[in-house]
């Protein structure tokens, strides 16, 4: 017998005893117990009134769901030990490069320090994505390769940020405090709503989504404007351009990869290979350029990026290499041709 | 760092590890619990196969595999606990008769998964049914069982008839059936 038979076997006799089983399953438990005098006495002793009786006791003696917390307690505390890890190593590298404080919060990977002039700025390296709070207590989400910078005296009158990358916010309400974010040619004025920006120096565009509430746009570039985004509607802004669009979207494309959700619809291989480089922390190198305009469609979550190639060689029919490194400091290298 | 309790199983299958947890964890419980009699140790060794198992539950195919993974992750770790405490005895028992402890193993893994299933069903009767269940499959009279309970005998007959429901009807019966069924053969 093999292991997965006996677990099989198992399952039929926990139906035959439940009265559940189907007509296969009670037929292949009759075989199964006129195969061997064992089975048979195995059978009769499981399925006895007072086997039954013992095992449930038996069962009611574990007490699972203080069992499930002390698991959990565990699970965290060792997460914890592995995060701690890794921030000391970060730790020992600020201390040589001599940045002066840094305050860490174990539980999520970002980068936080203070300048000597009050600004405060945070970084989510490539690869990583990381939840704060900000002192007004609004939360922000920060996407890889993103750094959002603070004055920290000032914050408490004057709610603005900076912002370069991709971030979510769910900013709370202060009517008296509006609440800005900066980008580069693009400022967003709120005063209590979530909402995700995307504004990647090396972007064209900045784009802005809103889920919930109201936000003003201002543009500070060419003939500077105000425009009002309304909840389910995406601003793109081109800094090639100069032009703002708004148009009609389905919001959770935009706002689910705070919660570890890549989703890709109909978006060209070029951004696809963005999005990996940034979320994976890989560098993917593109042979053939028609590749970049192939279109790709997909809703992934917590995949590897080997599984997401794959997926990509399979959808869009194209093939890849991919060079894995032992040395966390060199991201993998993949080509695309 | 995004945590969640819900993995995918490489074949595509979706697994909640809290469920999972709840629906196995006394049942793994009980299978280490035939190699080591001290039930602590025996809970440490299955919440060690847990964290384990939450290092890489995505080297897994299916439940089945799974499953496999965590009955020989526990005997494994029993079996190295007893060669570690010295239980001479016990121990050179299982190595000694090694196709004993194979065909000991199974039949244990074979008992802990159907009593997964059957602890699930009497668990989602009411406590004072469930309690007269217990009692009447050990064949207490309903007068003692209204006694222990401390309910009025007519209650125990209907939550016996109730209770009865769940399990295969008239499970001594059928062994009769059985039996001629497979002298028929």
């Amino acid at each position: 017998m093999k292991l997965k038979d006996a677990i099989k076997k198992g399952i039929f006799l926990g139906k035959y005893i439940t009265g559940k089983e189907s007509r296969e399953e009670e037929l292949d438990l009759k075989n199964w117990v006129g195969e061997d005098p064992a089975n048979k006495q195995l059978f009769d002793q499981l399925t006895s009134r007072s086997g039954i009786a013992s095992q449930v006791e038996a069962y009611d003696n574990v007490n699972t769901p203080r069992a499930w917390n002390k698991y959990a307690e565990r699970l965290r505390r060792y997460q914890l030990e592995k995060s701690l890890g890794r921030w000391r190593i970060a730790a020992i590298l600020f201390f040589v490069i001599g940045i002066g404080g840094l305050v860490g919060n174990s539980m999520v990977d970002f980068i936080f320090k203070q300048t000597p002039e009050n600004y405060t700025t945070i970084t989510a390296s490539n690869g990583q994505s990381s939840m704060i709070t900000l002192p007004d207590q609004s939360t922000v989400w920060l996407n890889g390769g993103t750094t959002l910078t603070y004055n920290t005296a000032f914050f408490s009158q004057n709610r603005e940020v900076r912002l370069d990358g991709e971030a979510f916010f769910q900013v709370t309400k202060q009517t008296a405090h509006p609440f800005v974010v900066q980008c580069n040619e693009l400022n967003v004025r709120v005063l209590g709503t979530s909402f995700n920006v995307r504004s990647y120096a090396e972007d064209e565009m900045i784009s802005v989504v809103l889920e919930e509430g109201a936000v003003e746009l201002n543009t500070k570039k060419g003939n500077s404007r105000n425009y009002h985004l309304k909840p389910g509607e995406k601003a793109d802004y081109s800094r090639i351009k100069k032009e703002l669009s708004i148009h009609e979207v389905e919001t959770s494309q935009y706002t689910s990869w705070k919660k570890g959700l890549l989703i890709f619809s109909d978006a060209t291989m070029s951004e696809v290979v963005k999005k990996l480089e940034r979320w994976y922390n890989v560098t993917i190198e593109v042979k053939n350029p028609q590749i970049n305009n192939l279109l790709f469609n997909a809703t992934i979550l917590h995949e590897d990026i080997e599984d997401i190639m794959e997926l990509i060689k399979f959808s869009c029919a194209i093939n890849y290499d991919i060079v894995l490194s032992n040395d966390p400091d060199t991201p993998i290298q993949i080509t695309m041709y | 760092m995004v945590s969640s309790n819900r993995i995918r199983l490489k074949g595509g299958e979706r697994l909640d590890v809290q469920d999972f947890f709840y629906d196995t964890y006394a049942g793994f419980t009980s299978f280490a619990s035939k190699y080591i009699a001290d039930v602590a140790i025996c809970e440490d060794i299955v919440q060690d196969v847990f964290l384990a198992f939450y290092e890489k539950p995505r080297s897994f195919e299916n439940l089945f595999q799974v499953k496999s993974f965590f009955y020989t992750s526990i005997r494994n770790h029993c079996l190295d606990h007893l060669k570690h405490q010295k239980v001479k005895d016990k121990y050179k028992e299982f190595q000694l008769k090694e196709d004993v402890e194979v065909d000991f193993f199974f039949a244990e893994i074979l008992r802990v998964e159907a009593f997964n299933l059957v602890y699930k069903e009497v668990n989602k009767l009411p406590d004072a049914m469930k309690q007269v269940l217990l009692l009447a499959l050990k064949d207490y009279s309903n007068s003692e069982i209204a006694e222990q309970v401390g309910i009025a005998v007519s209650t125990v007959k209907t939550h016996k008839a109730r209770a009865y429901k769940i399990l295969r009807k008239n499970l001594d019966s059928l062994m009769l059936f059985f039996i001629s069924w497979l002298r028929g053969k």
